[in-house]
């Protein structure tokens, strides 16, 4: 990466507030019960970070300097408890944040499942 | 659970009962599904389940649709769900992409802790119906209880059509 392009991405990305959207998006998609994120209404359910689209995560400041998730997300059928896999995201999210370190300025975060979706035979082989 | 009843009908399930617009949540326990809940596809957002220090967590009246509609199809002796007409419609409408069939002949009603359960199942010639309404309810009752957290307080079927071997579709 050039410097020009180092700068420009570190300026696009220099927000914790879209750190944050991406790293909890990027942590909760990875999980295996999770499919993908939701972009929501009217794309109501969408971040920017660095210039792309984030799908199923919203971010709102909070005063004391912390922000809120929300992570809208389609969960792969069959599935267990669904309050077992929100705490499960959320310590994922977690645990994703303080690598990044962002566990300072994480705040709550909130499981929203929008759709469910079944598994393909491939999946529930492997 | 309470009122949990079944028909076998030549006909089409009964058009929903109306209801108003949603109203702000009260304590848990202390409204009905059935009675202060909202109609799958009424509304877009979700409905808040679980309130926790770190964040709360809703389910979409969808997935409790669907979870519904994979717990009955689970069941030995369904063949589908949705009545003849609905079944119809319906296939037109996941062709052109309008629908997912996975929602046909399931309605379902969500309070914040509760959830009543409407179905329309194609039963398979030669099985019990009894038994497999029984078989359903207490699956759908398992899944949506076990996967969502929430209680279901009814789940009503209706018995629209039968499947009889080598024909493709029934009725």
């Amino acid at each position: 990466m050039s410097a020009a392009e180092h700068s420009t991405s570190a300026r696009l990305s220099s927000s914790p507030r879209s750190r944050l959207a991406r790293v909890a998006l990027q942590a909760a998609t990875a999980m295996p019960q999770v499919v993908v994120g939701v972009r929501g209404p009217r794309g109501a359910w969408v971040s920017v970070d660095a210039g792309e689209i984030l799908e199923g995560v919203v971010v709102t400041a909070r005063r004391d300097g912390r922000f809120d998730i929300e992570l809208h997300v389609v969960v792969r059928w069959p599935s267990g408890s669904l309050l077992t896999l929100a705490d499960q995201v959320r310590a994922t999210v977690k645990r994703a944040a303080g690598r990044a370190q962002l566990d300072g300025v994480l705040g709550q975060v909130t499981v929203a499942f929008e759709d469910v979706r079944e598994a393909s035979s491939e999946e529930v082989a492997g | 659970m309470a009122d949990q009843t079944e028909s076998v009908s030549g006909g089409e399930q009964s058009a929903p009962q109306p209801q108003g617009p949603p109203q702000p949540q009260g304590p848990p326990q202390a409204q009905s599904a059935r009675g202060e809940g909202r109609r799958s596809g009424q509304l877009a957002h979700p409905i808040a389940v679980l309130e926790s220090e770190r964040g709360s967590t809703t389910i979409a009246d969808v997935v409790v649709t669907k979870v519904a509609s994979f717990a009955a199809l689970e069941v030995p002796g369904v063949y589908g769900l949705g009545g003849g007409v609905a079944r119809a419609v319906g296939d037109v409408r996941t062709l052109v992409g309008m629908s997912d069939s996975r929602t046909q002949g399931v309605s379902v009603e969500v309070g914040q802790r509760e959830a009543a359960v409407d179905l329309t199942l194609v039963i398979e010639y030669g099985e019990s119906i009894p038994q497999v309404c029984e078989a359903v309810r207490n699956n759908v009752i398992k899944r949506v209880e076990g996967t969502t957290g929430l209680s279901v307080v009814e789940v009503n079927i209706v018995v629209n059509d039968l499947s009889f071997p080598g024909v493709e579709e029934a009725g």
